[in-house]
């Protein structure tokens, strides 16, 4: 792809950001959606964030368990996300959660 | 205060991304592509479609889908910031991402019927989480464009930013109920992986939403039904 080509894109992008993050709010009225469609909406973030990394981490899996040449760094990769998760669930920390999981995969990676 | 551990993640999401991006387009356009779009996840989708050569409205119908779930956030900005200026509403809404809607909707649940916050309160609160979310995925994310090409080639700088998502995944799970959503969330996922354009984080999204929906619907229920 040209740079001229990525241009048209970045500048595309740029726009298709800007209208889906905005696009209920363009209207400005000021309306109350139902109470129960807006609490609900509490549980969107954390299940995109968890579907979007959700075929990394699956594929960790399927590495570390196969017989393949990619079973050894599927096993750290799995290693780093088993470390994050008992962090987390000792410590509630993020950042600590965070340090463990890299820890754990750039010692793995040595 | 919440917000400064999860920023260790969005920063190591931030330099992943740079790295990608400088790869694949070199140091002015990644430049570019993270000051202007400033969006992980679709930059993330679209790098392998620039990369392949893919036609630039299939590239631009991807970056659409993968932000559709902004589109659902963007309903929840709109009760709190819908009164403000069309220019405040442009740039709050440029930016909503995960980490500060997420943060907002735990410091101020949507309830409309309850006791409504202080609409500045909420405002200056937004405000600053955005801020810090941007200044720090901007720096990250410039520091990965620098960075590229003179890190050790066997680094996987992606999968610590997989990492860095899991520990700001897991900082949401705040309770079951947000757990099994989000399980519930993930495994719609798992069903529609195979929709091109990652159409599954919309499925997840919508998922998630659904179940809290009906739990809670069946938590009101059981709780109406014991008490009469």
């Amino acid at each position: 792809m040209s740079d001229a080509e990525i241009v048209i894109v970045i500048l595309g992008m740029t726009l298709v950001t800007l209208v889906t993050r905005t696009l209920l709010m363009l209207t400005g009225q000021y309306w109350t959606p139902s109470h129960s469609s807006l609490s609900s909406l509490r549980y969107a973030p954390a299940a995109g964030l968890a579907a979007l990394i959700a075929p990394d981490l699956m594929q960790a899996v399927v590495h570390a368990t196969s017989q393949s040449s990619l079973s050894e760094a599927g096993q750290v990769e799995l290693a780093a996300i088993l470390s994050c998760i008992v962090t987390f669930s000792v410590s509630r920390h993020s950042g600590l959660t965070l340090l463990a999981g890299v820890a754990v995969y750039l010692l793995g990676s040595l | 205060m919440e917000i400064l551990p999860t920023l260790g993640g969005v920063a190591i999401w931030g330099v992943g991304t740079g790295v990608a991006m400088a790869e694949l387009m070199g140091t002015r356009l990644a430049l570019a592509m993270s000051l202007l779009v400033f969006g992980g996840s679709s930059q993330l989708a679209a790098l392998p479609l620039i990369a392949t050569s893919m036609p630039i409205w299939s590239i631009l119908l991807a970056a659409t889908l993968v932000n559709l779930r902004f589109v659902i956030f963007s309903a929840v900005l709109n009760m709190h910031f819908g009164r403000l200026s069309l220019g405040k509403r442009l740039w709050f809404g440029y930016l909503n991402g995960d980490i500060n809607f997420a943060l907002l909707m735990r410091r101020y649940p949507a309830h409309p019927y309850r006791s409504r916050p202080q609409p500045a309160m909420v405002a200056w609160y937004y405000l600053g989480l955005s801020a810090g979310n941007w200044l720090v995925w901007q720096s990250a994310s410039v520091l990965g464009i620098f960075l590229a090409g003179t890190l050790p080639p066997d680094w996987e700088i992606s999968f610590i930013g997989t990492l860095a998502l899991l520990a700001i995944t897991l900082q949401l799970l705040s309770d079951r109920r947000m757990v099994m959503a989000t399980v519930a969330g993930v495994g719609a996922a798992m069903l529609t992986g195979m929709l091109p354009h990652r159409l599954d984080i919309l499925a997840a999204v919508i998922a998630a939403v659904a179940f809290g929906k009906l739990w809670e619907g069946c938590a009101a229920r059981y709780r109406t039904g014991g008490t009469s």
